[in-house]
């Protein structure tokens, strides 16, 4: 038997799999930024740029050791240790190594160019801003420039210029590029933790109640609709529920596997799954914005249980992040950046972490109910496991050891900083940029063309039903939670 | 878990296929594989009559696109208890 095409062993996919790989590249940098306890910067070296009127001062170094280096040369380097660290992980992950270098080369080439090029002051300088940059004139957009740039170009390439996104295929992976940055913002997590420790216990377990609750109504509601309303077989309308209800495609897949249905309907859910993923990150952030800005977190958490993949929650969640702090900030209020975003991601990840345990349950309801084979077969504990999202490991990991830093020796807190710096900043916005560049390049909207009433049936779930229902118990365990406020 | 056999599944075009221990079984439906599978087991005579038959059927990861691995990269492992 060929274990590697198999799960078999509690390690089995542990130096294979993009969600293992995650956690290898997310963690190897969160050991590199804590040399910093030491007085030693590792990862200062990381290339960010910052809001530019001049294009030679829109680049710099992270950390402070770095600023005698010219920021070019210093991007180079960047572009040569992340290569380096991708590219072992392609090597392990037995891709076409050759095909993968070259595309993502292209990749990181467009995704730097769409992140500088967002960071011109006319795209992303607040109203409080223009006149130190001596501006008449600007779209007011953040960070969220350079995100829906990213998101716009990688679109054109997939749907435009077929040759470049076949190109680019193999090395366009955004799953493993948001994962990593999942694990970066765990640093981040564990960094706000030092000050606002209270908040963020509130913030995942509000998270946890709203999963719980979401899963014992969207996917009861959604398998209803299907099977009543429009007739679906049952494979179909489990399938269906769990893509649009839960999680997407790991849920889609993980409910297929889970009742034993043939492959071709799990595909078919996830197809359109990442087609209407991309309305959700253009379409949510504006709508919340537009309306939710005395509940950002409520916002948030609404984000993590309406998108369904990881890439495109965490992809709007950031957009929407921006896109509320600079509108609080141009009415008086200072948020801090990424607790929206976390709010989108923490109920995200509490929902894949419940995908393995869901599939579980309805393998069991199918072998019981539905094939009545209870003696006949049985289903190994060992099933939730193999459908755990392992990059939660890699989150949870960097996430707790800066609160254990903070907690065993408190003096070491600015240093600690001083490494957790680069890699929840420089480093989680480089994979969130490379993320929203590869969701464009992967997303093919004629990939809809023939699929017919499962189209219909998703399509009316995923933006009528899920969305005001989310919302609901969003407020319900999220209302009257505010993000901290700069210097508060 | 220890089982008496171990087989992988693949999916194809007109069904489901367990390969494993010399063995191959194949059926439209879950129903119908399981019922080759368990007359293979008997005409093979390594199982007397009446043996309860434990086998582990795990999932050919290469069933899923490549494109969908990244998101579940695992579809199921199941065991069968099969009467000869």
């Amino acid at each position: 038997m060929a274990d590697e095409k198999v799960l078999r062993k509690w390690y089995s996919g542990m130096f294979s799999s993009e969600d293992w790989w995650a956690v290898w590249l997310g963690l190897a940098m969160v050991v590199f930024g804590l040399a910093s306890l030491v007085g030693v910067d590792l990862v200062g070296w990381v290339a960010i740029p910052v809001k530019w009127a001049e294009p030679a001062k829109g680049l710099k170094l992270s950390g402070a050791a770095y600023q005698g280096i010219h920021p070019l040369v210093g991007l180079a380097a960047n572009y040569l240790i992340f290569t380096a660290l991708v590219t072992l992980g392609a090597w392990a992950m037995k891709w076409n190594v050759k095909k993968f270098f070259l595309g993502w080369t292209v990749i990181f080439t467009i995704t730097w160019i769409c992140w500088f090029a967002g960071h011109n002051v006319h795209l992303a300088a607040m109203e409080n801003e223009m006149g130190s940059f001596g501006i008449s004139w600007s779209l007011n957009m953040g960070d969220g420039a350079s995100y829906l740039l990213a998101l716009a170009v990688g679109l054109f390439i997939g749907n435009v210029t077929k040759g470049l996104a076949a190109f680019l295929k193999d090395a366009a992976k955004p799953e493993w590029f948001i994962k990593t940055a999942i694990v970066y913002l765990g640093v981040k997590l564990g960094v706000k933790c030092m000050s606002a420790a209270g908040f963020a216990i509130d913030l995942a377990l509000a998270g946890a109640a709203a999963t719980v609750v979401a899963y014992m109504l969207f996917w009861p509601i959604s398998y209803l609709i299907a099977r009543k309303a429009f007739k679906m077989s049952r494979d179909w309308a489990a399938c269906l529920a769990s893509g649009v209800s839960i999680c997407g495609i790991s849920a889609a897949v993980a409910t297929g596997g889970a009742i034993r249905a043939r492959t071709f309907i799990p595909v078919v859910v996830s197809i359109l799954v990442v087609v209407c993923t991309i309305f959700m990150i253009v379409g949510l952030p504006p709508i919340f914005t537009g309306t939710l800005m005395d509940e950002p977190m409520v916002a948030g958490s609404a984000v993590g249980m309406t998108v369904k993949t990881d890439g495109g929650d965490a992809a709007t969640g950031a957009i929407l992040d921006d896109m509320m702090r600079s509108k609080a900030s141009q009415e008086g209020t200072k948020w801090e950046e990424g607790w929206i975003l976390t709010a989108a991601v923490m109920t995200k990840i509490w929902i894949d972490i419940f995908i393995g345990i869901w599939a579980f349950l309805l393998a069991l309801l199918w072998v019981y109910k539905v094939e009545k084979k209870p003696g006949q077969a049985r289903v190994p504990l060992s099933e939730i496991w193999f459908r755990f999202p392992k990059f939660v490991l890699g989150y949870l990991i960097a996430w707790f050891t800066y609160v254990a830093v903070s907690c065993i020796s408190p003096d070491a807190i600015a240093a600690a900083k001083i490494g957790a710096g680069p890699v929840q900043h420089g480093m989680r916005h480089l994979f969130f940029m490379l993320t929203f560049v590869s969701i464009g390049v992967i997303t093919n909207f004629r990939k809809l063309k023939g699929i017919g009433k499962p189209a219909i049936v998703y399509v009316i779930m995923q933006f009528l039903i899920i969305p005001p229902l989310a919302l609901l118990i969003a407020w319900i365990f999220h209302h009257g939670m505010m993000p901290p406020v700069v210097g508060g | 878990m220890r089982t008496d056999l171990e087989m992988v599944i693949s999916s194809e075009a007109d069904g489901w296929v367990a390969r494993g221990d010399e063995f191959v079984a194949s059926g439209a439906s879950w129903d119908e594989l399981e019922e080759n599978l368990r007359q293979s087991l008997a005409a093979s005579e390594r199982y007397s009559a009446g043996t309860r038959v434990s086998v582990w059927m795990g999932c050919d990861a290469r069933m899923i696109p490549e494109w969908m691995r990244p998101y579940m990269c695992h579809y199921f492992n199941r065991v069968v208890h099969l009467q000869i």
